[in-house]
């Protein structure tokens, strides 16, 4: 008896990693002579033709369609007896398949084409039933089966990478949320007197919810298994979407730095954005995440807490109320952690500091002495009955509440 | 006619003892003290009859004495005897084995064949009997076949009736014999009776010349002339060793007690005058000294036979032990993909060179033609006077089968059309399946039928049935049917090894272009349970919901519908497809009808009171607690239409089985 030869996807340019079989030129069953052409396949560049190595009696393992991966047996060729006779084909019979592919039966195959899920992704060997592919598809759309007409295309890897995130981060939590309103009063013209205009209000709100969580600890930590993991480091990250998709970079220790650095840090995180060139580095190790909606006149939003944390901070632009700048920030947190009331209590104390800040934007306070680094001046400071130090390193004047550390 | 002649002119009783030399009038005392022994034996046993100590009836050779005796003169060791329902006067002048023979027929299990016997069935030191009229020969021939291969020039007699020229196998067995110089001796007893009817009533033409047709040699005797049987016979049997031909001998004679105890219609006046004529009752009358000494020793005799048979117990039977087959299963893989009429040539072919008793007969399977369907191909040329043609009788060729294998030989018949396994059924059913254990385990018949059975292919109702099933269940018989999932090569070459028992193996006629594979549907692969004769097991991942029984060529339908109940109806099947379907190990069905509770069983022939049929009961018994929905399909109840279209629709297949797979599915 000859050998059994295998064919295979053939490599033929060093990006790819798999091949589709584009047609079969001979009906699987059928003798073959030698270099005779049987099959296409289709790779990112070029359209390869395969040819039999030698004459033979052809079965498939592979259907027009499938993308297999490069070394993959597309056809085998069998030893032809002389005394063969050519079997008769039996139009009900599908073609062979790959022995390690799984099967679907013909509704299966129909679903699996409608709602667009890769054959390959099914465990070898197995039969797949349409029920099978319908699950795999899931959600009430496929379910419906309406019958209206689709267009599919591929979701970027960026916005399937971020949807495991979040699932992550939503599977691990218990979700609950509140909103408080912040009258900002002219939080904005304060960034401006600051010279951080451009960067918006983040600074100021990472600058104090930095601080913040040195107090709300469980909202800094992450829950697994009846244990709450508290984060050794407060390391904020910012939802930035600037047209090149949304990212989340990071600001380490955000409880050790004043707004201008923290400011300044973003800063340098949106120019690299801006020219794709934001590391993973950058991205990783945060713990709590603010995003702001605020300027695109969103009046509140349900922020979803992202893997690995318990709690995100959204700012929204409240109702339009004019003449006062309001503020809405909402904390979705992980209830297995904390609970309504201490996210209330972190909101209210929030508001207040950032009120503060607000007040502070008065054009008198110019020279007025400020702590350097909450840029509360003296007057603030007197109110809430703290003291402004004068410091040797860094040289500059800090109020009490900043030497403390929040 | 010529019966009633040679009864008119009966020679002439001896003369008086005393006035003949020594050595003959030892020779005379001798004969008649043998004659003497069989008839008080016999009249014993007419007598035990009526005291209720005998089963069954008794077929006396009370007045044929003398034919046993002429025989056994002239036997050498090593010479065999096949005879019939009248076999205790051969046996007893063969052997002298008073005691065996009176405790067989006594039921005992001390008999030759441990009571199981009984008077019609003995096997011992070279004697058998069967008690169905003309199959004895061609098994007889097949001994002889034997003797003539082994090559020490022994013979085989065989003795039959006038009424025995009635059955058809014996003239098949006659033309067999001389066409390939068979060392037999036919001894044809003529008491001008069949039964109750009388042989000129029944039988035309010449009896000696009917033996002559063929080419073979022929006496003629009586037993009221003793000395002239005894040449004759000396004749006889000296002409079948030396010129080892087949021979026959007719030899006149008359029973004096009925056919079989009690029935006798014959008038009296034709009794007395034969009983006049008896040799030994002459000599009663004129030597009656020496007489009543050889008689009363004989009775002597006979009565201790009797006593030590008395006490002796009863035959015992043994329980059944359950089939059981190996119950792990092993996923089947078979190198190349062959076509199956390949791998049974190869698989015999193998035997041929291994095994020096193996031998092929059947019709039409020399070179160059190699078989209806070329199985046995080229293997004449390859081993020269051993794969033989047979001239057309399915009875002689298996009879002779019998023979060879009772004989040590490992034969291998082929029926060319199962459809004409008919033709062999007595030779298959009350020879070659019986003697194992009615001769208690003295000798064994493994011998292997192969043919093909099957339709599909348009050759009308003579030629397309699976008739297996008639088959099934006779106790002596295996019955193997072959399929290309499970490589018949592999079946095969364990079956020669193991064989102990008659097999009928059933090929297939479409299944002989299958390719024997392991590679079956998408989704599914194939496995088999231990053993020779395993069960293959076609499944695959998922949970099944119905279970196929099927076995050889229903395979590839079955297979079909599987494919197609996963692709059209996302049903999954599983196939459960025996090798040995009698007996049958229902196991490996159980085990997967426990998880399905659905059973369809598929066979090509017919379904009332087919294999469908006992393997559902089977199941039931065996999981008595399940409720189970189980369907049966068979061929339509009709002879199979020449048509092929109509064939087809006759039969069941991929549609049929889909369309029953998916009611039973869904509706239950």
């Amino acid at each position: 008896m000859a050998e059994t030869i295998a064919l295979s996807i053939p490599r033929e340019t060093v990006n790819d990693e798999t091949g589709r079989i584009l047609s079969w030129k001979v009906p699987s069953g059928s003798l073959v002579e030698k270099d005779e052409l049987v099959c296409e396949v289709e790779t990112s560049k070029v359209v390869l033709e395969i040819h039999a190595p030698a004459a033979g009696r052809l079965r498939y393992s592979a259907a027009v369609g499938e993308e297999l991966p490069i070394g993959a047996d597309i056809c085998y060729i069998v030893g032809a007896d002389e005394n063969d006779v050519e079997p008769v084909v039996d139009a009900a019979i599908p073609e062979s398949v790959a022995p390690a592919a799984a099967r679907l039966s013909a509704a299966a195959r129909r679903a699996a084409a409608q709602y667009g899920i890769d054959v390959s992704s099914f465990p070898a060997g197995t039969l797949v039933r349409r029920s099978d592919v319908l699950r795999k598809a899931g959600g009430p759309l496929a379910d419906r089966d309406a019958g209206v007409p689709v267009r599919w295309a591929d979701l970027p890897r960026r916005k399937l990478l971020e949807s495991r995130i979040l699932r992550a981060g939503q599977a691990a939590s218990i979700q609950s949320s509140v909103t408080s309103t912040c009258r900002a009063g002219r939080l904005l013209a304060r960034m401006q007197k600051l010279g951080l205009a451009t960067a918006g209000l983040q600074p100021i709100v990472i600058f104090e919810t930095g601080r913040l969580l040195k107090q709300y600890e469980e909202l800094n930590a992450i829950h697994q298994q009846g244990r709450i993991g508290q984060y050794q480091q407060i390391n904020i990250g910012w939802a930035l979407d600037g047209g090149y998709g949304l990212v989340v970079p990071v600001i380490e220790r955000a409880d050790e730095r004043d707004i201008h650095e923290i400011a300044a840090i973003m800063q340098q995180q949106l120019e690299a954005y801006l020219e794709q060139a934001l590391s993973p580095a950058q991205l990783r190790g945060g713990t709590f995440t603010v995003t702001d909606l605020s300027s695109y006149g969103a009046s509140f939003f349900q922020p979803l807490i992202a893997e690995g944390q318990s709690a995100i901070l959204g700012i929204g632009g409240g109702p339009p109320w004019p003449g006062d700048e309001v503020l809405t920030l909402t904390l979705a947190f992980d209830h297995q952690l904390s609970e309504g009331k201490r996210a209330a209590r972190f909101l209210q104390d929030l508001a207040a500091r950032l009120e503060e800040h607000g007040a502070l934007a008065s054009p008198a306070d110019e020279t007025e002495p400020h702590c350097m680094v909450c840029q509360r001046d003296r007057k603030t400071l007197q109110e809430h009955k703290l003291i402004l130090l004068r410091s040797e390193v860094p040289p500059g004047l800090v109020c009490s509440l900043c030497v403390a550390g929040w | 006619m010529v019966y009633f002649a040679i009864g008119r002119h009966a020679m002439q009783p001896e003369s008086k003892t005393a006035e003949m030399p020594h050595a003959i009038r030892d020779a005379a005392r001798q004969l008649y003290a043998d004659a003497f022994l069989i008839r008080c034996f016999e009249e014993r046993l007419l007598k035990l009859f009526s005291e209720g100590k005998l089963f069954g009836t008794v077929h006396t050779c009370i007045g044929q004495e003398f034919t046993g005796i002429a025989v056994a003169r002239h036997l050498l060791a090593g010479d065999l005897i096949f005879t019939n329902h009248r076999c205790h006067g051969h046996y007893l002048a063969r052997t002298g084995d008073v005691e065996g023979l009176m405790a067989e027929i006594m039921g005992r299990s001390t008999g030759i064949c441990g009571g199981r016997g009984g008077s019609q069935h003995i096997c011992s030191a070279g004697v058998y009997s069967n008690g169905v009229q003309g199959g004895t020969v061609p098994v007889a021939a097949g001994l002889a076949l034997a003797q003539k291969m082994a090559g020490r020039g022994n013979v085989v007699v065989v003795f039959i009736g006038d009424g025995t020229l009635g059955e058809g196998v014996v003239y098949e067995t006659l033309n067999v014999a001389a066409r390939w110089n068979l060392p037999m001796a036919v001894v044809l007893e003529n008491n001008g009776y069949s039964q109750s009817t009388q042989t000129a009533e029944t039988t035309a033409g010449d009896i000696l010349k009917r033996a002559e047709a063929f080419g073979i040699a022929a006496w003629h005797a009586s037993t009221w002339d003793p000395a002239h049987l005894i040449d004759t016979m000396e004749c006889v049997i000296g002409h079948a060793r030396e010129q080892c031909r087949p021979a026959f001998v007719r030899v006149d004679t008359y029973r004096l007690a009925a056919h079989s105890k009690g029935d006798d219609e014959r008038p009296a006046g034709e009794l007395d005058q034969y009983r006049s004529m008896d040799p030994l009752n002459r000599f009663s009358a004129s030597e009656p000294e020496e007489a009543a000494v050889l008689r009363h020793s004989a009775e002597s005799r006979v009565s201790r036979a009797v006593e030590l048979a008395l006490p002796a117990e009863f035959t015992q039977i043994e329980p059944e032990s359950a089939v059981s087959a190996g119950r792990s299963w092993q996923r089947t893989e078979i190198q190349g993909s062959e076509l199956v009429a390949r791998r049974i040539h190869a698989a015999l072919r193998e035997q041929m060179s291994q095994d020096s008793r193996a031998l092929i007969l059947g019709e039409d399977i020399e070179a160059p033609y190699g078989g209806a369907f070329k199985i046995t191909r080229d293997l004449s040329d390859s081993f020269p006077g051993r794969v033989c043609n047979t001239p057309l009788s399915e009875a002689a060729l298996v009879g002779l089968g019998t023979g060879l294998a009772m004989a040590g030989m490992r034969p291998i018949c082929e029926i060319m059309f199962g459809d004409f396994l008919t033709l062999a059924a007595d030779q298959i059913i009350n020879h070659a399946a019986k003697f194992q254990w009615a001769y208690n385990g003295q000798v064994s018949v493994p011998m292997v039928i192969r043919t093909p059975m099957g339709g599909r292919r348009g050759y009308g109702p003579t030629h397309s049935q699976s008739i297996e099933k008639h088959f099934l269940g006779v106790p002596g018989l295996n019955v193997v049917a072959i399929h290309h999932r499970y490589d018949p090569y592999l079946l095969y070459r364990d079956l020669f090894a193991v064989i102990d028992q008659p097999t009928l193996v059933i090929e297939n006629k479409a299944l002989y272009g299958e390719r024997v594979s392991h590679e079956t549907i998408g989704g599914f692969w194939c496995e088999h349970t231990g053993g020779a004769f395993p069960a293959t097991r076609i499944r695959s991942s998922a949970v099944p919901e119905i279970t196929i029984v099927c076995y050889g060529g229903m395979l590839p339908e079955a297979e079909k519908a599987a494919d197609r109940l996963f692709e059209e109806h996302e049903i999954v099947a599983e196939i459960i497809c025996p090798t040995q379907i009698c007996p049958l190990d229902v196991e490996p069905i159980l085990e997967s009808v426990r998880t399905t509770r659905r059973l369809l069983l598929v066979e090509e022939g017919q379904v009332f009171c087919g294999f469908g049929s006992e393997v559902a009961a089977a199941v039931h018994e065996g999981c008595p607690e399940l409720r189970l929905l189980v369907r049966r399909q068979g061929a339509a109840r009709h002879p199979l239409p020449a048509s092929k279209p109509a064939e087809l629709a006759s039969l069941p297949g991929a549609d049929s089985i889909v369309r029953d797979c998916v009611e039973m599915v869904r509706n239950g």
